[in-house]
């Protein structure tokens, strides 16, 4: 028979008290008593089933990082004991009594004096610690649409940078949902207090939080996804969740060991601050002797290589990859050992392959290709993606000669079946690179800078990379 | 501030004032205004020890003695000020009350 319980992730507001105290009481009804309360989870122990009065309220003296016990935490609860409420548990700030009388004077007998005590001790440090990390939040959210603006054709179909930026959506709406709530709290919460009638409840955000870590935890699942081809990525996703995990643990106890040494708050907030940044360092260290340790393995490569060889002493990787434009399908070749490689990043907002085609070092020269295919779902990103290909070839051309600088000029369309195409020109002379245009899609491509392209061939590249 | 703060006592505030004109320690307090007030008016716990800490920080209390948990605390001369003031308030409205219903008011 289980003597212990424990409810985990409990979603109950501390404000929302009419609601938490009849769910103790409950549980106080079916033998099962509170004894701790964290973050994370409430503990029960196992007693006679027993006709329980709970009630919550906020000690001001008490901080996350304030020496512990508080000075004053014993006599107010002396006082408490006095008028028959024993603590059941605490947690920083809040204080969880409970009563064999049901009709016991409550902990609180002025709603002004109350009101003005839960600002002082969690309204204050919430809004604080609340708009801290809205402020968070909003500047990942900025960075990650600043970056897409900024970078569109590299990030269009980068999953993990989507998922790390869109990972903050949710939290905001979280965090401002909690600011706004509270305010409008605060306004009902004066209102009663002015007429001593007593203080309203704050409802908890129950669905909001749910929705929140089911978000939360597709996107872990999102992120094993992306990486799911390369068993070196599996790997650090995972230490990265056992180092966050690890961070949060060990802090807990640093900051609790600190608490009960009496070490003055900034001491002790300077202490997790130092471990925090202690533990990141040894894990980057750790993280770039593994990465140096596996340089030339496939460790961390996110697509399998087919073979290697080896060409004045170096080794190289071959692979096979199918890809939507060959050579082959532009000129006759008298040679298959190629290495064919296609780098696909596909997220909701569309997809970005990188391709290319290679003949092995050593055995010759032989014509090569080297592509990009963007494909785009959100229309907006269109033009942002062909630009950023425009201004791409241009990135140096203030730092160089006119007659060297390079531009992207519209050419003819009609033979490749492009609603528009542009090809660089340095200075005047126009060389092998083109940027093909459909309506929901952009293609670069490099062609080897002595053909003189026919429009048959035109025709084949603009048919193969259209579909491919 | 503090005087401010104070202007108006509520009836809590009054009675442990009140109270506090014999040395007392903080938690006798609650029996004590029930007692005064025959059950009237109750001073929770929670608010007991704000209010105590509110009338320390203003002048009106001072801890006298400190036995483990237990303090004792007793009004000085701003608290007797004060809750002389708000018995006069309250008399001057009572007097209010009387003249005016003497003089036939409804």
């Amino acid at each position: 028979m289980k003597h212990t319980k424990r409810e985990w992730i409990p979603l109950y507001n501390f404000l929302d008290r009419t609601r938490l105290t009849a769910h103790l009481s409950e549980m106080a009804a079916q033998g099962w008593l509170l004894t701790s309360i964290s973050s994370w989870s409430w503990k029960y122990r196992r007693t006679e089933p027993r006709k329980l009065k709970f009630a919550v309220t906020f000690f001001a003296g008490v901080g996350r990082f304030s020496p512990a016990p508080a000075p004053g935490l014993d006599t107010f609860r002396d006082y408490c004991a006095q008028a028959g409420w024993q603590v059941a548990a605490s947690m920083d700030q809040v204080q969880v009594f409970y009563n064999e009388d049901e009709n016991a004077v409550p902990l609180e007998t002025d709603s002004a004096l109350e009101l003005a005590n839960i600002q002082k001790s969690i309204g204050g440090p919430l809004k604080k610690s609340y708009l801290a990390l809205l402020v968070l939040s909003l500047f990942q959210l900025g960075f990650g649409l600043w970056r897409l603006v900024q970078d569109p054709v590299d990030n269009i179909g980068n999953s993990s940078f989507l998922l790390s930026a869109g990972a903050y959506l949710p939290l905001s709406v979280l965090v401002l949902w909690g600011l706004l709530a509270y305010r409008r709290w605060l306004r009902k919460a004066g209102a009663a207090a002015e007429t001593g009638a007593p203080l309203p409840d704050l409802p908890s955000a129950k669905w909001l939080s749910i929705l929140t870590m089911v978000w939360s935890a597709l996107l872990v699942l999102a992120s094993f996804a992306t990486v799911s081809r390369s068993a070196g990525m599996v790997l650090l996703l995972v230490g990265m969740l056992v180092f966050y995990l690890l961070v949060g643990v060990l802090a807990n106890l640093v900051r609790k060991g600190l608490q009960r040494l009496r070490c003055p708050a900034w001491g002790n907030f300077l202490a997790i601050i130092a471990l925090a940044i202690l533990l990141t360092v040894g894990a980057l260290a750790g993280l770039m002797a593994l990465v140096i340790g596996n340089t030339g393995t496939d460790l961390f490569a996110d697509h399998p290589v087919a073979e290697t060889y080896t060409y004045q002493g170096i080794t190289w990787s071959v692979y096979h990859d199918p890809i939507p434009l060959r050579i082959e399908d532009l000129t006759e070749v008298d040679y298959d050992r190629w290495s064919t490689e296609a780098r696909v990043d596909t997220s909701f907002l569309g997809s970005h392959g990188e391709y290319r085609q290679d003949a092995r070092l050593g055995e010759g020269q032989w014509p090569e290709l080297r592509y990009d295919i963007v494909t785009v779902k959100v229309p907006f990103l269109y033009d942002l993606c062909k630009q950023d290909f425009i201004d791409w070839v241009a990135r140096d051309n203030d730092q160089i000669p006119a007659q060297y600088q390079e531009e992207y000029r519209s050419v003819d369309p009609s033979p490749w079946g492009a609603e528009e195409v542009l090809q660089v020109s340095i200075g005047d002379e126009a060389v092998n690179q083109y940027l093909l245009c459909w309506p929901d899609r952009l293609a670069e491509v490099h062609i080897p800078w002595d053909w003189d392209l026919t429009a048959e061939q035109m025709a084949i590249i603009g048919e193969k990379l259209a579909a491919g | 501030m503090a005087r401010e703060k104070f202007q108006t006592l509520t009836e809590q505030m009054f009675y442990i004032l009140l109270c506090l004109r014999q040395e007392q320690c903080g938690a006798d307090i609650m029996a004590q205004v029930t007692a005064l007030t025959a059950g009237r008016v109750s001073v929770g716990p929670g608010t007991l020890y704000n209010l105590l800490e509110q009338f320390l920080d203003a002048g009106y209390i001072q801890e006298t003695k400190v036995e483990g948990r237990r303090r004792s605390y007793l009004l000085t001369q701003a608290g007797e000020t004060a809750l002389a003031e708000e018995r006069r308030r309250l008399q001057s409205q009572i007097d209010d009350y009387d003249r005016f219903t003497a003089e036939g008011g409804i």
